[in-house]
C-alpha cells in the first residue's frame, strides 16, 4: 500500500517536472533554434524537427534521469548507438543518398544529444538552468553578432525568452513542481503565488509598454512598411501615418484623424523584412541566407529618381545611384567593410534629412578629390524617397557633390517622406549600360564602342598617384589570393590597355562552355560551401573555382580582385542599380529594394571613377512585374527663399506681416545679407507649415522663426539675378510686398525638444551598426537598473514595516506590527536571528545589545497572542514606546553606514526570510 | 529561563518559585532541568533522568521530597515532617515483591497480612531501571500509570501524590534490559543533566553538601495539599487554540517525517499537552506560548520516537519543531 502511493506519488511527480521544466526548456530552446536557422545555413532543415529531436533527447534522459539511471554508463551506450548508427549510414549504396542523409543525421544526433544533456542537467542538477540559459544567450549573441540591423527591440526579442525562462525557473518551477505531494490546498496556494508573479511581471511589461509606446510605434510604422509591396495601399499606409502623425500632438486643429495607427503590426511580424542592407558589412558572400531572404522580400518602393541626363537625342542615360564605397576587406569573413580613412575621399557626408527646407549642403573637395578633368560633366538628379529608413541616406550618382532638400508635393506626401536634389560631378562615359545591358540597342553598342575606344587611350598607371594606386590595388595574402592572381593573369594576357582587362575580365564572366552554356550564372542561393567539413571555408573561392553561382556581391568582390590582379585600381562599390523601364516618364527611374546591388568601380587617370557592373543577367528569376509609379510633380522653383523672423504679427484681415531677415537664397544660391533687412510678406495666397503639418497664418506670432519662399510663377515681377551686384542691392528691387507662396515656421523650443525626442526615438532602427560597447553599456544600465532595484528590495520591505506600524490601529495590530518591524529591523541591523524563537531572540540576543526591553515587549505581544487577548492596563503605551525604540536602538547599535550598507546586503535579507515554509506564505504576502 | 511574569499567577503557583528555589540552591547550573522535573511532577507524570553516575539525580529526587512537608495519608509523617522518599536501586536479582511488598503471616493474628513494599510513597526515586528484569520494571510502570498497585487480588491505591523519578546509566549496557518504546512512552519526559559549566562547578565545589546533610539543608517550602492544588492549577492553563493545532502539527509531522520510523503516539500528543501546562505554571504563567513547545519537545518528545539513523535523532525532531515554530512565529494575532 505505501509502496503504490510513493509511486504513485513520483509518476504524479514526474508529469509535473516534465511539465514545469522540460516544456518550458524545450519552448525557449525552440526560439533559440528558431535563430540559429536564420542565421546559419547549416540548421536549413525546419526547425520544427530539429525541436521535435531535441524534445525526444530532452524527455528521454529526463525520465530515465528522474528515476536514478546512472548517467556513466547510459551516455556512452548512446553514444556507441550514435556511432553504430553513424557507421551503418555511412555504408549505406548510393553516393547522393549517403552524404545526405550523414548531414542530416549528424545535425539530428547532436541536437539529440544536446537534449540528452539538458535532460540529465534537469533531472540531477538543481541550478541546470542557469547553464542552460547561459549557454543559450552565448547561441543568441553569437548568432545576433552576425546580425547586421541591431537594435534594442530586436535584442529584445532575441533575449528576452531567455530572460523569462531564468525567472520562471527560479521563482516559479521550483514550487510548482515542489507543491505537488497530493496537498492540493498547498498547491493552490502556489498557484496563486505563480499567479501573482506573472501578473507583476505583466504589469512592468505594461508599464515598459506604456513609456516606449512612441518607440515602438516608431519602429512598428517602419516595419509596417514592409507590407507596402511598392503600391502603397492608401487606406493602410494612411492610417499608419495618421497614427504616426497623431503622436505629434503639436496641433490640435490637425488631428482630424482617430486612432488609426493603433492596429499596426507587431514589431514581431516584420522582423527582418524592412531592413534595407545598410552595405556597411551586409553584403558579405556568406550571408546567403539573410541576403536572399530579403531579396526575395523585399519588393517594395524605396525612392524614386529624376536624373537629368540624357544623350544628345534625348534618350535617357541613367547612372547607378551610389550609397557607399566599401573598401576594407576582411579576408576572414570575406566582407567589404567602409574605410572613412580611404585616400581622396570622393563621397559626400551629408544625411539630408538633417537639412532644413530648401537649406542645401556643398562639398567642393568631392570634386577635386574624384581626380577627373575630362569629359566630366555636373548632373543633376531629384530623389524622392519612400523608405523611412533611407531617408538618411545620400543616394546619388557618382561623385556627389551638393545636396539640397526640396519640398515633397503635398498630394505625393504618402507615397513618399522626403527628396532632396544632388548634384553629381560625373564623367560623360559613365553610364548603368556598360557591360551586359546594350543588347540590341545600336545607339547604346554604339556609345560603348565609343567610350571603348577613349578609355584605351589611357595605357598605364604610371602617373597616377601612388597613394591612391597602392590603395586601391592592395590583395590580401593566401593562396586563395595567389590563385586569383594567377587566373587575372591568365585571363587578361591578351589584353594591353586597362580597358581591354576589363574587357577581357568581364568575357571571363560571360564565358560559354563547349555546349554553349553559361558558365557563371545569377543566383540568390549559391548555398554553402560544397564540402561542410572544411570549416569556414571560403565563398570566393568556391564562386571563382567550382559553382560559378552567386549575386552581385560574388561579382562585383571576384571582379575586384581580378582587376586588382593585373594592377588596375578599382573599388567595392554598394548601391542600387538603375533600370530603364518606363518609356511614359523620361528620365524618371525606380528603385525597388531588390535593386540594392554591389558593383565595382574603376579607376582611368583623367577620366576618374566609372562604374564596371560585372554581375551577369538573372536567367532564371522572371522578372517581377514591378511598374513605375507616377513620379512626383517637380516642385516650382522657388526664386527666393528667405530666412528671417517675423517682426510683427500676421494681420490676419490683410495677410500680411513683415519679416526681418539677414539670409536669403536667391535663385539656388546662398547670400549673407550685409545688414538685416525687413520686409512687408504678403501671405495671402501662402501655405503655412509648422515643422512638417500644415497650420495657418494665426500660429505666426512676432518673434518665430520663419522660412518663406516664394515661387517665380507666383511673384509678379520676378527680378532676375545680375552678376556683380551686391544682394543688398539686388534686394532693393524685389518687389513689395513680397508674396509668399510657403512659409515654413521654424519649431519653438518646447516643440523642438517634443520632435527631438521623438527623432530621436525615430533614429533609434537607424543607428544600424551599433558598437559592442554602446551594446554592452545599454545591456549594463538595464541589468544595472534591475540590479539597484533588487538592492533595495530590503529598504522598500522596511519602508512598508514602518508603515505599517505606524498606520496600524488598534493594540494587537500595533503590537503584531512592532513585532515584525522589530524582528526584520534588528536582523538587519545585525544580529541575525538563527533557530531560536522570536522570544529566545529578544532575551539572548536583542536586549543585550539594543537595550531597549524588546523581551518585555515580547511578554505582552505572547500573552496578546495566547492568552485570548488579555490586555492590560498601560500594555498600549509599552507597545508604542517601543515600536519607536527600534529603529533608534538599532541606529545606536549599529551605526548609520553600516545600516545603509547592510540593508544593501541582499543576501541578509533573504536569510531573514529563508525559514518561511510554505504554510506561512499567506501572513508574508499580506 | 528567568521569565518575568507575565500573568499575575494565582493559587499556589506563587510558591513554585520558592520550590524552584529551594532546589536550585542544591541543583546549582541547571535551573531548566529542575524545572522539567517540576513540570513532570504537576503534570502528574514521571520522569526518567538519563545521566552519568555522579550527575545529582539521587540529589535532586531527595531536594525534591524534602522540599514539600505533610505526606500519606494513612503513613505517619516522617521524622522531618515532609512528603514520604523511597529509593529503590534496580537490580537483576530484584523481584516485583521487592517493590510492592507482600503478604507475612502473622502469626498473632494466624492470617496473611500485606506488608506494603517501597511503591507506597510520595516520590520514587528507582535507580537504574533497566538493570532490573522486565517483570519488575512493568509492575512499575503499572502503578506509574494507574497509579494503583495489584498484589494478590487486591489492589491498593497509591497516594494521589505519587511521582517517579527513574534514572538510566547511559553507558554500561551490559547485563541491563533496556525499556522497550512502549514502557518508555509512559514516562512524561526523559531528561539528561549532563555537565555543568566550570563556575558552577567550582561553585559546587566550594559549597559541597554530602548527600546525607541534604534534608538539613533543604527547607520545606511547599506542602502536600500544596502539589495536589497545583497539579489541579495546571490542567486549567490556557492553550491556545492555535499551539493545540501546533501540537498536532508535530506529533502529525514526526509521523511523516522521512527519518523517523515510529512517529508519537496520540498518548504522546496528549502528554505534551498536560506537560506544556504544567510548564506554563512553572514559568509563573496562566497561558502556553510557543517557547513552551520548543523548550519542551526534545524532553517529552525525543524519546518515544524511533529514528533511522544517529543523524536524524539528532536532527528530524528538531526539523518539524522548527517548521512548527517558525509557522507560529509568522501568525498575525487574531482579532
Amino acid at each position: 500500500m505505501k509502496e503504490q502511493i510513493t509511486t504513485r506519488k513520483t509518476i504524479l511527480q514526474l508529469i509535473f517536472r516534465l511539465l514545469f521544466f522540460v516544456v518550458p526548456t524545450l519552448l525557449v530552446v525552440f526560439k533559440t533554434l528558431e535563430q540559429l536557422n536564420s542565421s546559419f545555413t547549416a540548421f536549413n532543415t525546419g526547425v520544427l524537427s530539429q525541436a521535435v529531436y531535441f524534445g525526444f533527447g530532452i524527455t528521454i534522459s529526463f525520465i530515465l534521469y528522474f528515476y536514478r539511471a546512472r548517467f556513466i554508463i547510459t551516455f556512452p551506450v548512446l553514444l556507441l548507438v550514435y556511432w553504430l548508427l553513424a557507421r551503418a549510414i555511412s555504408r549505406m549504396p548510393g553516393e547522393v543518398d549517403v552524404f545526405f542523409y550523414s548531414v542530416q543525421f549528424r545535425l539530428f544526433s547532436s541536437l539529440f544529444i544536446f537534449g540528452w544533456i539538458f535532460g540529465f542537467l534537469l533531472a540531477r542538477i538543481k541550478f541546470a538552468y542557469m547553464f542552460i540559459a547561459g549557454i543559450l544567450a552565448l547561441i543568441a549573441l553569437v548568432s545576433i553578432s552576425d546580425e547586421v540591423q541591431l537594435d534594442i527591440q530586436f535584442l529584445v526579442y532575441n533575449l528576452l525568452p531567455i530572460v523569462a525562462y531564468t525567472l520562471y525557473m527560479m521563482f516559479i518551477a521550483p514550487p510548482l513542481s515542489e507543491s505537488i505531494d497530493m496537498d492540493f490546498k498547498k498547491s493552490t496556494k502556489n498557484l496563486v503565488r505563480a499567479f501573482a508573479f506573472l501578473l507583476l511581471v505583466f504589469f512592468a511589461f505594461l508599464t515598459a509598454n506604456y513609456f516606449l509606446e512612441d518607440k515602438f510605434k516608431a519602429t512598428e510604422l517602419i516595419w509596417g512598411e514592409k507590407d507596402g509591396h511598392g503600391e502603397p495601399k492608401e487606406g493602410d499606409k494612411g492610417d499608419k501615418k495618421k497614427g504616426y502623425n497623431e503622436k505629434d500632438g503639436l496641433l490640435e486643429k490637425g488631428n482630424k484623424d482617430g486612432k488609426g495607427g493603433k492596429g499596426g503590426q507587431k514589431p514581431e511580424d516584420g522582423k527582418g523584412g524592412n531592413k534595407p542592407d545598410d552595405g556597411e558589412d551586409g553584403l558579405k558572400p556568406k550571408d546567403t541566407m539573410a541576403m536572399s531572404e530579403k531579396m526575395s522580400q523585399a519588393d517594395y518602393v524605396m525612392f524614386c529618381a529624376k536624373v537629368k541626363n540624357y544623350f544628345p537625342d534625348g534618350t535617357p542615360k541613367p547612372l547607378y545611384f551610389v550609397y557607399h564605397y566599401l573598401t576594407k576587406y576582411d579576408p576572414i569573413k570575406e566582407s567589404f567593410i567602409r574605410d572613412t580613412a580611404m585616400p581622396h575621399f570622393d563621397e559626400l557626408k551629408c544625411d539630408p534629412s538633417t537639412l532644413a527646407m530648401y537649406r542645401s549642403k556643398t562639398d567642393s573637395s568631392v570634386i577635386r578629390n574624384s581626380m577627373a578633368t575630362k569629359k566630366m560633366s555636373v548632373i543633376t538628379s531629384e530623389v524622392y524617397v519612400s523608405s523611412n529608413t533611407w531617408k538618411h541616406a545620400l543616394l546619388a550618382p557618382a561623385s556627389a557633390f551638393y545636396c539640397q532638400t526640396i519640398p515633397v508635393d503635398s498630394g505625393y506626401k504618402k507615397m513618399f517622406r522626403s527628396a532632396y536634389k544632388v548634384k553629381s560631378y560625373t564623367s560623360e562615359l559613365n553610364n548603368a549600360y556598360f557591360v551586359y545591358n546594350p543588347g540590341s540597342n545600336a545607339q547604346l553598342a554604339e556609345y560603348q564602342a565609343e567610350r571603348f575606344d577613349e578609355l584605351r587611350t589611357v595605357k598605364d598607371y604610371s602617373h597616377t598617384d601612388t597613394e591612391l594606386f597602392r590603395y586601391y590595388t592592395a590583395m590580401p595574402k593566401g593562396p586563395l589570393y595567389d590563385s586569383i592572381n594567377a587566373l587575372a593573369k591568365r585571363i587578361t594576357k591578351d589584353a594591353i590597355t586597362p580597358i581591354d582587362k576589363v574587357i577581357a575580365i568581364r568575357d571571363f564572366f560571360l564565358q560559354r562552355d563547349k555546349e554553349g552554356k553559361k558558365v557563371f550564372r545569377y543566383t540568390l542561393t549559391p548555398g554553402p560551401p560544397s564540402d561542410p567539413n572544411i570549416p569556414n571555408a571560403s565563398m570566393l573561392r568556391n564562386f571563382i573555382f567550382k559553382t560559378h553561382a552567386g549575386y552581385c556581391t560574388y561579382y562585383a568582390g571576384a571582379s575586384l580582385f581580378l582587376l586588382r590582379s593585373v594592377g588596375i585600381p578599382s573599388r567595392f562599390t554598394t548601391g542600387f542599380a538603375t533600370i530603364d523601364r518606363s518609356d511614359k516618364n523620361k528620365g524618371w527611374f525606380w528603385f525597388y529594394a531588390s535593386q540594392a546591388h554591389a558593383w565595382t568601380q574603376v579607376y582611368f587617370p583623367g577620366y576618374g571613377w566609372l562604374d564596371f557592373d560585372m554581375t551577369v543577367g538573372n536567367d532564371e528569376q522572371k522578372e517581377a512585374p514591378r511598374p513605375d509609379g507616377t513620379p512626383p510633380l517637380p516642385p516650382p522653383e522657388p526664386w527666393l527663399v528667405i530666412d528671417g523672423a517675423a517682426a510683427t504679427t500676421p494681420d490676419l484681415k490683410t495677410k500680411r506681416f513683415d519679416v526681418a531677415f539677414g539670409k536669403v537664397i536667391f535663385y539656388n544660391d546662398d547670400y549673407r545679407l550685409e545688414k538685416t533687412a525687413n520686409r512687408t510678406i504678403d501671405a495671402s495666397v501662402c501655405r503655412v507649415l509648422y515643422g512638417k503639418k500644415d497650420t495657418t497664418l494665426a500660429c505666426i506670432k512676432a518673434g518665430d522663426s520663419l522660412i518663406v519662399v516664394s515661387y517665380d510663377d507666383a511673384a509678379k515681377v520676378v527680378p532676375q539675378p545680375r552678376q556683380g551686384v551686391s544682394i543688398d542691392e539686388q534686394l532693393a528691387g524685389f518687389p513689395k510686398p513680397i508674396i509668399a507662396d510657403e512659409i515654413h515656421i521654424k519649431m519653438r523650443p518646447e516643440d523642438v525638444k517634443k520632435e527631438e525626442a521623438k527623432k530621436k526615438e525615430e533614429n533609434k532602427p537607424e543607428i544600424k551598426s551599433i558598437t559592442w560597447t554602446q551594446l554592452f553599456a545599454r545591456i549594463g544600465i538595464i541589468v544595472g537598473g534591475l540590479l539597484l532595484l533588487l538592492f533595495l528590495i530590503p529598504s522598500f520591505w522596511l519602508f512598508w514595516l514602518i508603515m505599517r506600524f505606524n498606520t496600524a490601529s488598534g493594540a494587537k495590530s500595533k503590537a503584531y506590527t512592532a513585532y515584525r518591524l522589530a524582528l526584520y529591523h534588528f536582523h538587519m541591523a545585525g544580529l541575525e536571528r538563527g533557530n531560536e524563537t522570536p522570544y529566545e531572540y529578544a532575551q539572548i540576543t536583542a536586549d543585550t545589545a539594543f537595550k531597549n526591553d524588546f523581551s518585555g515587549f515580547m511578554n505582552i505581544y505572547l500573552r496578546l497572542k495566547y492568552a485570548n487577548g488579555q490586555l492590560m492596563i498601560g500594555d498600549e503605551d509599552r507597545i508604542r514606546v517601543f515600536g519607536k525604540s527600534i529603529r533608534p536602538a538599532a541606529k545606536k547599535f549599529t551605526g548609520v553606514f553600516k545600516m545603509i550598507f547592510n540593508y544593501f546586503n541582499i543576501f541578509r535579507a533573504q536569510r531573514f526570510f529563508r525559514r518561511r515554509e510554505e504554510t506561512s506564505t499567506q501572513e508574508q504576502q499580506l | 529561563m528567568d521569565d518575568q511574569p507575565t500573568a499575575a499567577p494565582t493559587g499556589h503557583s506563587g510558591k513554585l518559585l520558592t520550590l524552584t528555589d529551594n532546589i536550585g540552591k542544591i541543583i546549582r547550573g541547571k535551573p531548566l532541568e529542575v524545572k522539567y522535573v517540576i513540570t513532570a511532577m504537576l503534570a502528574r507524570g514521571h520522569i526518567l533522568l538519563e545521566d552519568n553516575p555522579g550527575a545529582g539525580k539521587t540529589v535532586l529526587a531527595k531536594t525534591l521530597a524534602q522540599s514539600i512537608s505533610g505526606g500519606l495519608d494513612e503513613a505517619p509523617l516522617n521524622a522531618k515532617g515532609t512528603v514520604s522518599f523511597k529509593r529503590i536501586q534496580f537490580t537483576p536479582d530484584l523481584l516485583p515483591m521487592d517493590l510492592i511488598g507482600s503478604h507475612i503471616f502473622d502469626d498473632v493474628k494466624k492470617e496473611f497480612v500485606f506488608k506494603k513494599g517501597p511503591l507506597f510513597t510520595n516520590v520514587l526515586l528507582a535507580d537504574e531501571i533497566n538493570r532490573a528484569s522486565p517483570k519488575v520494571q512493568s509492575a512499575l510502570l503499572e502503578c506509574m500509570a494507574e497509579n494503583q498497585i495489584s498484589a494478590g487480588d487486591t489492589t491498593f491505591q497509591l497516594d494521589k501524590f505519587f511521582f517517579t523519578i527513574a534514572t538510566q546509566n547511559p553507558i554500561e549496557m551490559e547485563g541491563t534490559y533496556p525499556l522497550p518504546a512502549a514502557q518508555l512512552d509512559r514516562f512524561f519526559m526523559k531528561i539528561s543533566f549532563g555537565y555543568v559549566t566550570e563556575e558552577v562547578e567550582l561553585d559546587i565545589y566550594n559549597n559541597y553538601i554530602a548527600i546525607g546533610d541534604v534534608k538539613n539543608n533543604v527547607k520545606q517550602v511547599l506542602t502536600y495539599s500544596d502539589i495536589i492544588g497545583l497539579q489541579q492549577e495546571a490542567e486549567n492553563v490556557f492553550i491556545h487554540p492555535e499551539l493545540v493545532k501546533a501540537v498536532v502539527n508535530v506529533v502529525q509531522g514526526t509521523r511523516k517525517h522521512p527519518e523517523i520510523s515510529l512517529g508519537c503516539s496520540t498518548r504522546g500528543g496528549i502528554i505534551f499537552l498536560k506537560c506544556l501546562k504544567a510548564f506554563a505554571l512553572v514559568n509563573q504563567r496562566n497561558f502556553v506560548i510557543e517557547d513552551d513547545i520548543r523548550a519542551l519537545a526534545q524532553s517529552v518528545l525525543h524519546h518515544r520516537l524511533l529514528f533511522r539513523n544517529r543523524d536524524a535523532s539528532r536532527m528530524a525532531l528538531q526539523q518539524v519543531i522548527d517548521r512548527e515554530l517558525d509557522r507560529l512565529s509568522k501568525l498575525r494575532i487574531a482579532g
